[in-house]
């Protein structure tokens, strides 16, 4: 293996996972397939090892005037022990990542892509080296030393039961620090739609904590899942994939990610952002296809024959059993409902624009 | 891994049935193996004709679509109408109920091209 492994490889290993390279590291895609995998989380429970996320501090005296600085959506107004959606764009508006915001009372964590870790920090570093942060600014990489697990599905509050852990009062995008020493970071969280928790971890305990999952919670039902279902998760849910649906050269605006963009604070990128709001060209949206196939990223689409853009995210929906996908279209065809072609092959493959999610989303469920 | 001695063998990893109206074809266990959930296959026209080599069918799985190749030239007599509604076959029975098409050979010379299954075992011990 060429790239980076979790301290769970091993693990993977022994349960017959087949390993895919994502951002640098080895990462078990499957265990016993895709399809299988996927309808596990929606009906049951699932458990990822998302140990190639980066995690990220920012520390210091002045760490929430920062994070308000470099980040789009308004921290301040998040009490700590909450989670925020956020994105980090360069001066531009243009998103170098996508990540989620955890605020605690003098400092916050980032959870970042995998493939964007390096580039955040750089980012980060440099702008903390400005005035007036300087010397008021720590920015500290800690995702070397820790791993991160993700438990999630409709079952998950019991798994979290099962192995002992007190969070099934936590609310949506609420996290609380467990342990001796707060070591063991949980939140409501994830990337599937579903119920679930993401855990955050020293990687030294990430062995003994996913022994315990599978030895506690199998019997609930809970399988491991790969970054196959992951994929095919998020796209049931119309979540973007940072390198796919986003990156520096699409804005929040066309991504549908203005909700997480706050104009009414400074922040970097927010002149060009707002100098752009509601004059984007083109917007992803959702689609599903009405014939047999599967859309696929680069594919081109077409409306009334001529070219109106481009596939970012492709699949078939496990769940529904249909060809779904994302795409970048041209503003005037963004409508819901808008019949669209996608040149599959060579051949032009009738679609139509869906709302999305394009499966409930249950993130928010009560837990009972 | 599955690899029957009645079959000729390609290094893209489809199986050939010779019979006596025409080569069947399909994907070994390997191949359906290695794709995952097949979920899409996109066969060609009866009819159609194809080059050795030539990619001939399309098979999508969740992740990621591969091509079929020709094992030899011919043209497309019969294909797998029952992939259309139910690719899994590919998964469930590659060689048998998951068959992709029939084709018939330009000639029998390029048969002799194929692998048997013993040297095809021996690619699959390097392969993995």
């Amino acid at each position: 293996m060429s790239g980076k492994v979790t301290p769970l490889v091993d693990h993977h290993r022994a349960l017959g996972a087949r390993f895919t390279e994502f951002g640098g590291w080895e990462m078990p895609v499957q265990y016993t397939g895709i399809i299988d995998e996927h309808l596990a989380v929606r009906q049951t429970c699932g458990l990822f090892d998302l140990s190639h996320m980066g995690e990220v501090e920012i520390r210091g005296p002045l760490a929430l005037e920062f994070a308000q600085w470099v980040l789009t959506n308004d921290i301040v107004q998040v009490a700590p022990g909450r989670v925020q959606y956020s994105l980090l764009c360069n001066e531009a508006g243009g998103i170098i990542d996508d990540l989620l915001v955890y605020r605690h009372a003098d400092y916050v964590t980032l959870a970042v892509n995998a493939s964007n870790t390096a580039k955040d920090v750089e980012w980060l570093m440099k702008k903390a080296n400005e005035p007036p942060y300087q010397g008021q600014v720590e920015i500290v990489n800690v995702g070397q030393e820790r791993a991160i697990l993700a438990v999630q599905g409709p079952a998950s509050p019991k798994v979290m039961e099962a192995v002992g852990l007190e969070v099934l009062d936590l609310p949506y995008m609420a996290f609380r620090l467990l342990g001796d020493n707060g070591e063991l970071m949980v939140s409501r969280t994830g990337y599937t739609g579903e119920i679930g928790y993401e855990l955050y971890m020293p990687a030294a305990d990430a062995p003994l904590w996913w022994e315990r999952f599978m030895a506690l919670a199998e019997p609930l039902g809970l399988k491991p899942v790969g970054l196959g279902a992951r994929d095919t998760l998020r796209l049931e849910m119309g979540y973007t994939l940072y390198g796919n649906d986003i990156d520096e050269s699409t804005t929040p605006w066309e991504a549908g990610l203005g909700w997480a963009v706050k104009l009414d604070k400074e922040f970097i990128g927010r002149d060009a952002l707002a100098a752009g709001k509601g004059k984007n060209s083109r917007r992803l949206v959702g689609f599903m296809l009405q014939d047999r196939g599967i859309a696929r990223q680069g594919y081109p689409v077409e409306a009334n024959g001529q070219p109106a853009g481009e596939v970012t995210s492709g699949c078939i929906s496990p769940s529904l059993n249909r060809a779904i996908g994302l795409a970048y279209v041209d503003i005037s065809q963004a409508k819901t409902g808008t019949p669209l072609e996608i040149i599959i092959r060579g051949k032009a493959v009738a679609a139509q624009i869906a709302p999305l999610p394009f499966v409930p989303s249950r993130v928010k469920d009560t837990v009972s | 891994m599955k690899v029957p001695v009645d079959l000729k063998y390609t290094e893209s990893h489809e199986w050939v049935k010779v019979t006596d109206d025409g080569l069947i074809v399909g994907i070994t266990e390997y191949a359906q193996g290695e794709m995952g959930d097949i979920v899409f296959a996109d066969l060609p026209q009866v009819g159609a004709e194809y080059k050795k080599g030539e990619s001939l069918a399309v098979i999508e799985s969740v992740k990621a679509v591969s091509d079929i190749y020709a094992p030899v030239g011919g043209t497309i007599i019969e294909v797998n109408e029952a992939l259309v509604d139910s690719p899994e076959l590919i998964n469930d029975d590659c060689y048998g109920e998951g068959w992709l098409v029939k084709l018939s050979p330009e000639t029998d010379a390029e048969l002799d091209g194929l692998l048997s299954a013993e040297e095809y075992e021996k690619l699959l011990e390097k392969e993995a």
